[in-house]
């Protein structure tokens, strides 16, 4: 394969590009794995966030959050319908092995909880829960109000509260 | 209870950023460029072969004279399209199989359904093939129960997948009008080649931030559709990220994105008619204009004039007034429903603003209907369609 030497890549006025990935790509990727519970989707929805922050680096640089700007990319980009398609493939293709009884642990359960949310409220926690946004924070990323957003996470925390009570026994 | 915090938090350690990823995005970015750019050459070459063919043999295919009984027929053929995001190109070959059935199968040039994650990071081209059976439901509709994944040869289930939307299977109604097929994820399929538009090129608008408040030409669908928009009008920050929508409104458009939308203008492609239950469902088979403006007129949430006909980018288009009756009901962003899209938040008007809106069916590309929605308050409505009115005229369609 060519060796190509990204350090001069970066197009004039990109350089700051690589600061901000470097600050944020993790957070994205971790956040992405959480609500997606895929490694691979999340891998693909924070590098085509960060392609598309690329492609726009001199608007997006300017924004006042430009962060918000790559986990509304991330979080609509996951509702692309040939995304979709091709992620219910992956999934066919790899289906996850059963649970065995007496295997599962805290971690276990977060996953297997975060699993039978809605994708609404998988979101919503993710980003308020451990992101640490607010909720016209969140409300922003996800296109709705704050009001929603708390609907969301108390109806999400409804949901995981069996579980929760089960892993602090 | 466990801290759930915590609980997420150890979860969420179990990924680690590969250490190439910002290479990886590079690569994703050079490689995209690239393949636009071989679009475009085969774009060229594609329209100077039509032409040649045009002017030396056959003339323009007169659609009415295919017989009615060889209209199933018509399925067979290859078929492409372009992704929504990622610009990727799918081709879809259609067959003739035993017993009436069709063979179809879907290629991908660079999905990620088969590659190895060396491959992924490295940014290199991985084709996937998903192939399946289908029978046609009428003259006009093909229904695939399933289809099967490269290599392993798993079952695929391809259709929506919202629990009550899974008894769909995958299905394709051919547009004859246009001679498309419309799938029921919101995927329009072109015989042949995507026809690439020469305005993929055009710059979005310059209007993003007030300060810098010159007027641009705006683009969506790719730059399958363009219009011009300068001040008062500001592109909301979604319109950058989803090309099947743009947004524009009169207050501040991007400051934290707490914006105050004294009067929006909404341009919606592919948006459908309410469903039942929640406000926002992922995409279905498209509606035509038709289709929209009937369920639009029939919503006992909504006041609407009767359609009047005008022509928008020169497109025959219906214009309605609309207005929310008092006790609509509402979305949970706090917006009475008027249209359904799959981007949250949008297709909806405030219980106190009156909207216009323009329907008309796109002549070609990769959405069938736009729906243009101007919104504002009472007050100020008649002030927001005459700013929004340079704006309308300014549209153009440069696909089909």
């Amino acid at each position: 394969m060519e060796e190509i030497a990204y350090g001069d890549a970066m197009e004039a006025g990109q350089a700051d590009f690589a600061d901000f990935f470097r600050a944020e790509y993790q957070t994205l990727l971790r956040a992405m794995y959480l609500i997606s519970g895929s490694r691979d989707e999340a891998e693909e929805l924070a590098q085509d966030a960060f392609v598309k922050a690329l492609e726009r680096w001199d608007r997006v640089r300017e924004m006042d959050n430009p962060a918000g700007y790559l986990y509304r990319t991330a979080v609509n980009t996951r509702s692309s319908v040939a995304r979709r398609l091709r992620l219910a493939a992956q999934r066919a293709l790899a289906p996850r092995p059963p649970d065995v009884i007496g295997e599962s642990d805290d971690r276990d359960q977060i996953r297997r909880g975060l699993a039978t949310l809605p994708g609404s409220q998988r979101e919503a926690i993710v980003l308020v829960e451990w992101l640490g946004l607010t909720d016209a924070e969140a409300g922003r990323v996800l296109g709705v109000s704050a009001g929603a957003v708390r609907v969301r996470i108390s109806r999400a925390k409804a949901s995981l509260r069996p579980l929760m009570e089960r892993s602090s026994v | 209870m466990s801290d759930l915090k915590e609980l997420l938090d150890r979860e969420a350690r179990l990924v680690e950023a590969a250490p190439e990823a910002l290479e990886s995005v590079l690569h994703r970015r050079d490689r995209k460029r690239r393949n636009q750019r071989i679009a475009a050459g085969f774009v060229g070459i594609a329209v100077f072969v039509a032409a040649v063919w045009m002017v030396t043999d056959g003339g323009w295919l007169d659609r009415s004279e295919v017989p009615a009984d060889q209209t199933p027929s018509r399925f067979v053929d290859t078929w492409t399209s372009t992704e929504f995001y990622s610009g990727s190109s799918q081709t879809m070959t259609i067959r003739p199989a035993a017993d009436g059935a069709l063979d179809i199968t879907l290629h991908d040039d660079s999905s990620w359904l088969c590659s190895t994650r060396q491959n992924r990071l490295g940014g290199v081209d991985t084709p996937s093939t998903l192939t399946g059976t289908g029978r046609l439901l009428d003259a006009t509709t093909l229904v695939v129960p399933s289809f099967q994944v490269c290599p392993s040869g798993d079952a695929l289930d391809v259709g929506p997948s919202t629990v009550e939307e899974r008894a769909t299977s995958y299905t394709l109604v051919l547009d004859v009008a246009t001679d498309r097929l419309f799938d029921n994820l919101g995927v329009a399929w072109h015989r042949g080649a995507t026809p690439e538009n020469a305005a993929d090129t055009t710059t979005e608008c310059e209007i993003l931030e007030p300060q810098v408040g010159s007027p641009g030409t705006c683009s969506m669908l790719r730059g399958e559709v363009t219009f011009r928009a300068a001040e008062p009008w500001f592109a909301h920050l979604d319109s950058y990220i989803d090309p099947r929508l743009f947004v524009l409104t009169s207050g501040p458009g991007l400051q934290g994105r707490l914006v105050t939308m004294d009067a929006t203008i909404e341009i919606l492609a592919n948006p459908n008619p309410l469903p039942e239950g929640p406000c926002y469902r992922y995409p279905r088979l498209p509606a035509s204009a038709e289709a929209l403006v009937q369920a639009i007129r029939s919503n006992p949430d909504l006041g609407v004039t009767v359609p009047v006909a005008e022509r928008v980018g020169r497109i025959d288009a219906l214009r309605m007034d609309v207005a929310p009756v008092p006790g609509a009901s509402r979305c949970p962003n706090g917006g009475v429903p008027v249209v359904s899209t799959s981007n949250s938040g949008w297709g909806t008007m405030g219980p106190a603003e009156l909207g216009r809106l323009y329907v008309l069916d796109l002549p070609g590309g990769s959405a069938r209907t736009l729906v243009i929605m101007i919104m504002a308050s009472e007050a100020a409505f008649e002030r927001a369609v005459e700013a929004a009115a340079p704006v309308v005229e300014s549209f153009e369609f440069h696909a089909g």
